[in-house]
């Protein structure tokens, strides 16, 4: 199950424990939503259960952050392939 | 086997970069042979029409405009239209911007959410909803 985030409320991560449950999350940061993804901020991911976090490297390099280390920084080849090849479930908070 | 994308975006093209990113995630799902159909609903729907060409001196910014020119989106959408992607509007949330009735860029079609995003859908492998 692969959530898309686009916001950076932290509503979304709420969302995301209800929709996802016990199963095997992945989450694609984009937009706005790459502010979850910084230091400090990705551990939240982690207590969640979720297994990968990908951000959209166009979106965090406009708005000059780093992202922490456990989140993998994709191309829009790979987001695509993340979207419709990588996962049978498709969520976009 | 070639699948489909629907997106329905609800943003416009310069409030956040919600169009940015759908129309370069469109060209990227494209490029590998699948469909994508995008729906303009809501603030969408006013990425949908012809640019009005402005004539006189316009008060922007080189700065500004070549910032702003980033989010002008109506050539993209053209072009992705011309190599595959559909385009729908949905007319009722023109309407209620005062846009009915103005000319479509060339690959958006008039719409609506019974007929044309109905019809996406049954198509539809993935929906994205993109948007506030």
């Amino acid at each position: 199950m692969l959530f898309l985030l686009n916001k950076s409320r932290k509503d979304c991560l709420e969302e995301l424990r209800i929709l996802g449950g016990d199963e095997d999350k992945a989450v694609l940061l984009v937009g706005d939503a790459v502010y979850l993804g910084l230091p400090g901020q990705a551990g939240a991911f982690e207590n969640l259960g979720v297994d990968e976090v990908f951000a959209d490297a166009d979106s965090a390099a406009a708005r000059g952050v780093a992202l922490d280390d456990s989140v993998a920084a994709v191309g829009f080849e790979r987001m695509a392939r993340l979207i419709m090849d990588d996962h049978d479930q498709v969520i976009s908070l | 086997m070639s699948r489909t994308l629907t997106i329905a975006l609800l943003s416009g093209s310069t409030e956040n970069d919600d169009a940015a990113f759908v129309l370069k995630l469109a060209r990227a799902v494209l490029a590998r042979g699948d469909a994508v159909n995008v729906f303009l609903y809501g603030n969408g729907c006013n990425l949908a029409n012809k640019p009005v060409p402005f004539d006189g001196r316009s008060p922007i910014s080189d700065a500004l405009r070549q910032h702003m020119d980033g989010y002008v989106l109506a050539g993209a959408i053209e072009e992705l239209a011309a190599a595959g992607a559909k385009f729908a509007t949905c007319h009722t949330t023109e309407y209620s911007r005062g846009t009915e009735g103005l000319a479509y860029l060339d690959g958006v079609a008039w719409g609506d959410v019974g007929n044309s995003y109905t019809r996406f859908l049954m198509s539809t492998d993935v929906l994205l909803t993109i948007g506030r």
